[in-house]
């Protein structure tokens, strides 16, 4: 049992390492990258980075715990300061400047905090000596516009009790050197690849929606933004000179209404499927509290949605009047706002043309 | 009928081999062509069961979905110039699968975001294809997390016996570490084939899935039927070999199933 856990934890960390890399991050975690408490800083760890930063902390964590004598990292700590102090060149300075990772510098300095001596550290006579180890941590520069954390989440490498977990393989070529000029780049970039999606307002939290169908596509419009639904009229008044998903005007108790084909509407390069979706057709559901209205084949029920239950569509979509699918219901979401506004407008310019 | 809106993409996976991955996903990329839409087929196999099903020798191919991978500089034009070939079926495409395949996992090693290759690659086809059907490898691996990674459904086709029912429990973990590990907007429906009503083998496995997954399994089945492999003998769908077959029913029906939307198939979440 204990070893199908680990092939578990094995798979599991392999298929969420693949998907990791560009997932839409919640937010940002904040890492402590300086344990001393006058010059301790939190800086914004991009997403990207974090694997590598997380299995850099864990190395440095099993270097701690490989050390016989030093069963207190705090008092190792203070006793690395004592030694950076003696051991600070110019060099260093030029390297390691004030915001730099202090897990870098205990790690050099191990040897010396071992015994508070350069030489002969015996300690180390039956281990591997460590030659100028690469730096486990990264070097961060704090930026002055870093904004302030949003989020209080904090690994303080140096707390005693923090639990150490075990050691990990870690490829040579995982090792290497991130330098300050990279993260920068890895901080300017966007996090992610995917696009921002806009949620109207009105698809905060739960919202009620309507589904109608076209053929066997199923449509949602959100009751906020549900005007009314009346039976079609089979005897529309055709107008001369409209475009093809223009069906034409119907009459209701306020006035007329202008009825759009929804089908050829949401898929005008497939003219056939979308005409002979259209012979379906029975009803009109209205929009918002405009004279716009999109025939449809059938209405069903309402249903309450989740914002979190909708793929939002991100921004700059081919498809701005498709708010997003709802992937449970195999159905999609219209903007009823977005739509109506490029109906007026291509209503606009094909009234002046 | 969403792929009448925007791309659709299927994914049809099983850790276990021989449980009908091919056929499936040939048979529905057959009738959703059928249908009009325009489908795109993708050999994601090393062993390219797919391509050789179109009658195609994937050694042969000067470039393939590898290169497709590895080469996400490739626009649109490219990957319809290069990679993308007729299957001899209107509306329906294929790309080739390549036994390189086996070696991309080391190709991508070093690419930030190598779950999502397949997503890049096919957001440039949008334009071009209203349904893409992947043939997943039975391994977990760089290319099946890729292809759960893009899809909005999940079919895992599982052949109604014994030690099928094994490899279905492996392939739902995987199922629910992909959305643990936060992607779980895709519905997976378990598609019992090869189906034969005259083995109480047959009988019993069906059962137990019946009773096991009631949620995400597909109510029909998808019968034994001898056509299916004369059908891959004359590299076509079999809708487009023997339209009146019990096979081409059985994905007739399941293709019913899936268009409509009806949510008979389980969240990844």
């Amino acid at each position: 049992m204990q070893q199908k856990g680990s092939d578990e934890e094995i798979l599991q960390s392999f298929v969420s390492s693949l998907l990791m890399d560009e997932k839409e991050p919640v937010a940002p975690q904040k890492l402590v990258v300086n344990e001393n408490p006058i010059s301790q800083k939190i800086v914004t760890v991009p997403h990207k980075i974090k694997p590598v930063l997380s299995e850099r902390l864990k190395l440095a964590q099993n270097l701690l715990k490989q050390m016989p004598k030093i069963q207190d990292v705090a008092e190792a700590s203070r006793k690395l300061e004592d030694v950076k102090v003696e051991h600070k060149t110019a060099e260093q300075k030029a390297n390691h400047p004030v915001e730099n990772s202090s897990v870098n510098e205990m790690v050099k300095h191990q040897p010396h905090t071992i015994n508070g001596n350069d030489e002969n550290p015996p300690e180390f006579s039956s281990r591997p000596k460590i030659h100028k180890p690469e730096p486990l941590a990264i070097k961060v520069r704090v930026q002055p516009q870093v904004s302030p954390p949003l989020l209080k989440r904090e690994t303080d490498i140096l707390t005693p009790h923090t639990p150490i977990e075990p050691q990990l393989k870690i490829k040579p070529q995982v090792i290497e050197q991130i330098t300050t000029k990279e993260i920068q780049q890895q901080q300017a970039k966007p996090v992610t690849q995917k696009r921002i999606s806009k949620i109207p307002d009105w698809g905060r939290g739960r919202f009620q929606t309507l589904i109608f169908k076209v053929g066997e596509i199923k449509l949602a419009v959100p009751l906020v933004k549900l005007g009314g639904i009346h039976r079609l009229d089979p005897h529309l008044t055709q107008l001369a000179g409209q475009p093809e998903w223009y069906m034409g005007l119907m009459r209701d108790q306020v006035g007329n209404l202008s009825v759009i084909d929804t089908a050829l509407w949401i898929m005008p390069d497939r003219y056939p499927l979308a005409k002979e979706l259209s012979q379906d057709y029975e009803y009109v559901v209205l929009l918002d509290d405009t004279r716009w209205a999109l025939a449809g084949g059938s209405v069903q029920d309402a249903l309450m949605i989740r914002e979190d239950e909708v793929n939002w569509t991100p921004e700059n979509s081919k498809r701005p009047w498709l708010a997003g699918m709802l992937v449970e219901h195999m159905c999609a979401l219209l903007d009823v706002d977005v739509l109506v506004d490029m109906l007026n407008k291509l209503s606009k310019k094909n009234n002046r043309s | 009928m969403l792929g009448d809106i925007f791309l659709q993409t299927w994914a049809i996976a099983n850790q276990k081999g021989g449980v009908g991955k091919t056929t499936t996903a040939v048979n529905l990329g057959g009738l959703l062509a059928e249908k009009g839409y325009r489908v795109l087929l993708l050999d994601l196999d090393p062993q390219t069961s797919l391509t050789s099903y179109f009658g195609v020798n994937s050694d042969e191919q000067a470039f393939n979905i590898y290169h497709c991978m590895t080469h996400l500089e490739w626009d649109a034009k490219a990957l319809k110039e290069r990679a993308i070939l007729s299957t001899g079926v209107e509306h329906l495409s294929f790309i080739s699968g390549s036994i390189a395949l086996a070696t991309i996992d080391r190709q991508l090693d070093q690419l930030q975001g190598k779950g999502f290759v397949l997503s890049k690659m096919l957001e440039k086809l949008q334009e071009y294809f209203d349904y893409v059907i992947l043939d997943c490898p039975p391994i977990l691996g760089i290319l099946l997390i890729n292809a759960l990674a893009v899809c909005q459904r999940l079919l895992i086709p599982c052949q109604t016996e014994y030690l099928a029912l094994k490899g279905l429990e492996r392939m739902l973990n995987t199922v629910h570490m992909v959305a643990k590990a936060g992607k779980s907007d895709f519905i997976y429906t378990i598609i019992p084939t090869l189906f034969d009503r005259r083995t109480l083998a047959s009988v019993k496995a069906l059962r137990t899935m019946r009773d096991k997954y009631p949620e995400a399994l597909w109510q029909n089945v998808i019968p034994i039927d001898t056509k299916f492999r004369d059908a891959s003998l004359a590299h076509q769908p079999l809708n487009v070999f023997e339209p009146e077959t019990q096979g081409t029913h059985g994905y007739r029906v399941l293709i019913k199933h899936l268009l409509q939307g009806s949510i008979k198939g389980s969240e990844a979440s």
